[in-house]
């Protein structure tokens, strides 16, 4: 009898890779965290180290978070009622 | 990459540069910086600082393939807000971290199935200009190799982290052909105890990969 062969989507390949890779990586004890951590080049222990770059402080700036949105929300809209010469 | 805080390092340099303009709209923002949700969570002691670093790595393996506007850092505090805010409640017998990971993952189908539903939409209003034209029509969205090819690369990717490692790449096969591990053995010949090293390194690799390059989506 032939052997009945299943085609298996790469959608549903992708699925299991990465159940199992997030299993993985959940299983990783602290130690294992840390030593791939020292692998390249950051110690977690720091707290200004990249490794918190996207958790603690954002990877990419907003500009509400440099500037005080208000007052130059402010600033423009007088800008706008009363433009200043161009000289 | 190199340690030592390289990022508040250029921020402290931007900030002194901002403050040394006269006028105030130009200054910093006077408030101090926002407690993000990973404060939060660690706070409240959901998860440890670890566990974020174990996070983050899962967030940039699911922020892959994902419409450009979406990236890991995005899915990783969307996460977390939602858990913190109890729109997704925790449930007793699942370890935050293995909960907040499976929101992750969610969030990460929903992009897509938005990002795909999207598209359909354009193609289908494509496919209404060009039949009132009287032009060719557009084939159907799902006749599209876009989706399966999206799949095939991020399995490419994932192939790649391990591509030194002949074992982790057999491991990945089976689990990827839905093989229990018992099976995975027996096709590679291979006893627990290399299964188990196999395994371990396998998780340093994605670790490695997940806390390098933090700059980069």
């Amino acid at each position: 009898m032939p052997r009945q062969v299943i085609k298996v989507t790469n959608e549903a390949r992708l699925q299991r890779l990465l159940m199992a890779l997030e299993q993985e990586v959940l299983q990783a004890s602290d130690d294992e965290v840390r030593q791939a951590a020292a692998d390249v080049g950051i110690d977690p222990d720091m707290k200004g180290s990249i490794a918190w770059v996207g958790i603690f402080f954002p990877a990419k700036l907003r500009p509400d978070e440099v500037f005080d949105m208000e007052l130059l929300r402010k600033r423009f809209q007088e800008r706008l009622v009363a433009p200043k010469k161009i000289r | 990459m190199s340690e030592g805080g390289s990022l508040p390092r250029i921020l402290g340099v931007w900030s002194a540069v901002i403050k040394r303009q006269t006028k105030p709209e130009l200054r910093l923002s006077t408030g101090s910086s926002p407690v993000r949700p990973a404060d939060t969570a660690v706070a409240l002691g959901l998860v440890t600082r670890l566990d974020l670093l174990r996070l983050k790595t899962l967030a940039r393996l699911y922020a892959r393939g994902l419409p450009p506007d979406v990236d890991w850092e995005d899915l990783l505090q969307e996460a977390l807000t939602r858990v913190l805010v109890g729109s997704r409640a925790v449930p007793a017998d699942v370890p935050p971290v293995a909960f907040i990971a499976g929101v992750m993952r969610s969030l990460r189908s929903e992009h897509r199935r938005r990002h795909a539903s999207a598209r359909r939409e354009v193609m289908e209003q494509q496919r209404k200009v060009s039949s009132a034209g009287g032009e060719v029509e557009l084939p159907d969205e799902s006749a599209l190799p876009e989706r399966v090819l999206s799949a095939r690369q991020e399995i490419a990717r994932i192939w790649k982290l391990f591509a030194d490692d002949t074992v982790a790449l057999g491991i990945l096969e089976g689990i990827a052909e839905g093989l229990e591990p018992e099976q995975i053995r027996k096709r590679l010949k291979i006893s627990s105890t290399t299964y188990g090293t196999a395994r371990r390194r396998m998780r340093r690799a994605l670790l490695r990969e997940g806390l390098a390059s933090c700059l980069d989506k």
